[in-house]
């Protein structure tokens, strides 16, 4: 026979690292109590982030992660997931499946606050890493994919606009907060005014949340966890406005609407 | 974990199953020898048939004829592409332009593709409208639906499901469909589910109401003896490469390779 010990130690049992359900009695994630400990004291946030990291952090930080959350998560069916919302609702697909297929919409490396956050602490780490060697701003935006005789750096875009309306209610919030600036905010501003100066680029709120939550010790596969389904809200909402509709409501197509560039009409031989 | 005193649910110890029978290798308990699906080597259907009556083994516990196998073979060529306007397909080309993983667009598609409306659920429950009045005269139902009907319906209207308006005219693709799959009778099979479907859509017609792609679907399951649940999922299985094919197809393409609508476009109004 093969070894399969360690199939065997494994068969009909779960090992867990992070939490335990005891029926009846309480529940038990990376060491609190949810009973007596996080349901009295802590927000939802802080056990998301606890639960998708481990770590308890202070409610100012889970606070200002909710307020990154809503700057990910507009109601306007134009946004990407948000039109995939829609149409969940135009076909009657339950809000379930219309939040769920908006989330997966969202895990995007363009756009949607989880794999853009991480793409960009990545960036920003190394960015910082060779800043404190010595290289230049120039030096390392020229190391970066550029198209077009622009850096592609995630999080010092927007696909759509050039100015962020979100970094301003960031920024205060922050502060209102009590959350000194860290070293990777202020690098990325610094970053960002290099980019507008030489290239009309400037940091977006996914540079901001990813140098914050760098700040804050997070490491990028953390976030992209915490941030797994930061655009729910907004996909709801969008969803709510088509659901009454009958069906083929939301943005119908006429035929010619789509622009066929395949191969002509032809006869099977 | 539970009070031993307390009621509780009794759970089995294995799960079961009816349709797949792993043979155990004899080295190794967690690796199969062989695979025997509704009791057939899978192996040897690998040899001796085709993908649609392996398909319809799979959902019915038989091989189907061959006048029924060639049927599914059509609906399944019919809904290979439900083309770019069908909600799914545009949800998964969307997702596809503006650079959601490549793996998720099949799921996106298929969650919009869910929908009780142009969706696999109204597929299912377009096989229960047939099962329950498969018997009585179409005509009859249509009159006593109509009378039914609201009087003022504004945009697609389905009558019941499977059956109703498409932007507001008869759906002409969907009643090709049908019309070929009845023409193609070679083997002067009987197809009672699509002839009353076709007699149903007669009636409707008047009211520029007339089968729907979910109604065509909904009738050939019928035929097939698939039933209404194990419907849902074989509908959205058989949808699945035109949605994928359409959103993968986007990926290759600029973020701006599709609209995006501007301000003014989008228009806002309070509900309160």
């Amino acid at each position: 026979m093969d070894s399969t010990t360690y199939w065997e130690q494994r068969h009909n049992t779960i090992y867990s690292t992070v939490g335990h359900w005891q029926g009846g009695v309480d529940v038990i994630i990376a060491g609190y109590s949810l009973m007596t400990q996080l349901m009295p004291h802590c927000t939802f946030m802080q056990v998301h982030i606890l639960n998708a990291t481990g770590k308890l952090v202070d409610k100012a930080i889970a606070d200002w992660l909710e307020v990154n959350f809503m700057g990910v998560s507009y109601p306007d069916s134009r946004i990407w997931c948000n039109q995939v919302s829609a149409y969940a609702a135009d076909t009657k697909a339950t809000v379930v499946a219309a939040a769920s297929a908006a989330i997966l919409a969202a895990d995007s490396r363009a756009y949607g606050g989880g794999q853009t956050t991480r793409a960009s602490m990545i960036f920003l780490q190394q960015a910082f890493a060779k800043f404190n060697k010595g290289y230049s701003f120039h030096d390392i935006v020229s190391s970066a994919k550029q198209v077009k005789g622009k850096p592609i750096i995630v999080g010092f875009a927007r696909p759509i606009d050039r100015d962020d309306e979100r970094l301003t209610p960031y920024k205060s919030r922050q502060k209102a907060l009590g959350i000194p600036e860290g070293k990777f905010v202020r690098f990325a501003q610094q970053l960002s005014r290099f980019l507008d100066e030489h290239y009309h680029l400037s940091m977006n709120s996914g540079g901001y949340s990813a140098a914050f939550l760098l700040d804050q010790g997070f490491t990028p596969d953390e976030a992209y966890k915490i941030k797994a389904f930061a655009v729910i809200s907004g996909a709801i909402g969008c969803y709510r406005d088509v659901e009454k509709l009958p069906p083929n409501s939301f943005l119908p197509q006429k035929c010619c609407d789509i622009d066929y560039i395949g191969r002509p009409i032809r006869k099977l031989r | 974990m539970a009070d031993a005193n307390k009621k509780d649910f009794v759970y089995s110890a294995k799960a079961q199953t009816r349709i797949l029978f792993e043979q155990a290798s004899a080295l190794n308990p967690y690796v199969a020898q062989a695979r025997y699906l509704q009791g057939y080597n899978v192996i040897e259907l690998m040899q001796k048939k085709s993908f649609a009556e392996v398909l319809l083994l799979l959902f019915t516990g038989e091989l189907p004829d061959k006048n029924k196998a060639e049927l599914f073979e059509k609906l399944m060529i019919a809904l290979i592409n439900l083309g770019p306007r069908h909600p799914a397909i545009k949800a998964a080309m969307v997702a596809g332009v503006s650079k959601a993983n490549t793996e998720h667009l099949l799921p996106i598609g298929l969650s919009v593709l869910g929908g009780k409306q142009n969706g696999a659920l109204e597929v299912e429950q377009a096989v229960i409208f047939f099962q329950e009045n498969i018997k009585k005269s179409p005509t009859q139902v249509a009159e006593q639906l109509s009378g039914n009907r609201a009087s003022h319906t504004e945009g697609e209207y389905h009558l019941c499901a499977g059956f109703g308006s498409h932007y507001g005219s008869i759906d002409e693709f969907s009643a090709s469909l049908m019309q070929q799959l009845i023409s193609d009778e070679h083997h002067k099979a009987s197809f009672p589910f699509l002839h009353w479907a076709k007699q149903f859509s007669q009636a409707l017609a008047p009211d520029n109401m007339g089968i729907l792609i979910t109604g065509l679907a909904g009738a050939v399951f019928c035929e097939l003896s698939i039933k209404a649940r194990e419907a849902i999922g074989l509908f959205q299985l058989i949808c699945a490469p035109g949605v994928f094919a359409h959103g993968v197809e986007q990926t290759h393409k600029p973020i701006t390779a599709m609209p995006m609508l501007s301000d003014e476009q989008h228009r806002y109004t309070s509900s309160s």
